[in-house]
């Protein structure tokens, strides 16, 4: 964490230093999706199986939350591949304050069919989904304040559009295609990166060019947008 | 035969008052039996600018009109008046985004017709998102077959280091816009490279010769054009 300061506070950094716990708990809402599907477990009588486990990692402290963020944002530096779970995984397991937490979640999880997963997996989905919501309503209100630096929180709020278009593409697979995605691990990436940005370990250029990296990924060939000439008037500006 | 373009040659076809728009298209349409190769590196780029320069216009030019939309003490149709001569005034002083300026207001007065005012930044960065992805569609009209992306291949990545390191580049983007082209030389050639940047044309120029003789390839396999008016 050396690199981190708390006091460079611009536009991006206020907002994404007071919703670390959100990033925190949306990362191991798909890393771990029984975390954010207690109710649902509860209703299929699993929930005490799961409680202490996901009641430790819900509770861990801003230090201790922040040093994992920390490690797990060192990784978007390294690599951006179809493996990048699996790097993440071997991360948590070298990590001692989750390894056995995340590890117990992973072994029970077996106990659970592949249906009743895939709905924990949509329930702790939608979950993120309502929590980047509530991230771009305080990027929405920050932009009113001439003051801020609009620019940069027009390009966060766009990386989180972006993250919620994968989010929606996620929840459309079938059954058989959700656990395994690549849009799951394209996903986990784009969270990490974000707090990359956050600790200055990518630039604000390299976060711009990120953002290009997901709309193209999100781009669908064949699906025509409105044509219109007019929206490149802007490059001569 | 293949060829690639540099993110300058990528704004200039996208944008029909580019000093190179007419260029640079009769360079791709001549080239319409040729692979299409393009570095991710180079459309990331030319994403980057266009979008940035579509939120800076929203910064800048509509944001700054926008909080009297949201005085409940004004009327409806009071409101309406406002945001019609906010943007004939903006059309006035910035003549050359006119066009743009009618999509946006036509967009911002369904908005607020049918929303709550107070979410126009939100709808105003998706807009903006959207409009950025019209780059790659553009692209796609205008070489209307597939287009082959690359990224850089981590199996030449060291060598081909050590061959642009002897280079100094100013912007980091055409340095990975070469090593893009440069690490997956032996599946793309031959190779033409455009580009609308001379000093990025010398830079490459001292570079090419050592990669061509690093994969064994002759001189024929790689040309760097240089597209002028």
């Amino acid at each position: 964490m050396e690199n981190y300061r708390v006091d460079d506070l611009n536009s991006i950094n206020i907002i994404l230093n007071s919703c670390s716990k959100d990033m925190f708990d949306g990362l191991t809402f798909v890393v771990r999706p029984v975390v954010g599907a207690i109710g649902y477990l509860r209703s299929m009588h699993k929930s005490y199986v799961f409680q202490k486990e996901i009641e430790k990692i819900t509770n861990i402290d801003f230090e201790t939350r922040e040093k994992i963020l920390d490690v797990f944002s060192d990784l978007v530096i390294e690599k951006n591949d179809e493996d990048f779970i699996r790097q993440l995984e071997v991360k948590i397991n070298e990590l001692n304050e989750i390894k056995d937490v995340f590890s117990e979640l992973d072994c029970h999880k077996l106990n659970i069919e592949p249906k009743q997963m895939h709905n924990i997996l949509s329930i702790s989905l939608r979950r993120l989904d309502r929590t980047i919501d509530s991230i771009r309503d305080e990027i929405n209100s920050m932009m009113w304040d001439s003051d801020e630096d609009i620019d940069q929180l027009l390009t966060l709020d766009q990386v989180f559009i972006s993250i919620q278009e994968i989010i929606k593409e996620t929840l459309d697979l079938p059954i058989n295609k959700s656990k395994d995605s690549s849009k799951l691990n394209t996903l986990v990436y784009s969270l990490l990166y974000i707090e990359a940005y956050r600790r200055q370990k990518v630039s604000l250029e390299e976060f711009q060019d990120f953002l290009s990296f997901l709309s193209l990924y999100n781009y669908k060939e064949g699906k025509s947008l409105k044509d219109n000439d007019a929206v490149f008037e802007v490059l001569t500006v | 035969m293949k060829f690639s373009i540099d993110s300058n040659i990528i704004i200039a076809v996208v944008l029909p008052t580019h000093r190179l728009h007419a260029t640079s298209i009769k360079h791709i349409k001549d080239r319409h039996e040729y692979g299409f190769v393009l570095s991710s590196t180079a459309l990331k780029e030319s994403v980057t600018t266009f979008r940035n320069r579509l939120n800076h216009t929203i910064s800048e030019k509509i944001m700054p009109i926008l909080p009297p939309l949201l005085d409940n003490t004004k009327s409806k149709i009071e409101r309406d008046a406002y945001l019609i001569k906010s943007f004939r005034q903006l059309k006035q002083d910035n003549p050359s985004i006119s066009d743009f300026l009618d999509l946006i207001y036509k967009d911002i007065a369904k908005f607020v017709a049918e929303n709550d005012g107070d979410q126009l930044p939100s709808f105003l960065s998706k807009i903006s998102y959207k409009h950025s992805q019209l780059l790659y569609q553009k692209l796609e009209m205008i070489y209307p077959h597939d287009i082959q992306l690359i990224s850089l291949n981590h199996d030449h990545r060291s060598d081909v280091q050590k061959i642009t390191a002897e280079v100094y580049f100013k912007d980091a983007h055409d340095k990975m816009i070469l090593e893009d082209l440069m690490t997956n030389l032996p599946k793309i050639v031959p190779l033409e490279f455009l580009t609308g940047d001379k000093e990025f044309t010398k830079k490459i120029g001292k570079v090419y010769g050592n990669c061509l003789l690093f994969y064994g390839l002759d001189e024929s396999c790689f040309t760097c054009v240089f597209v002028a008016q």
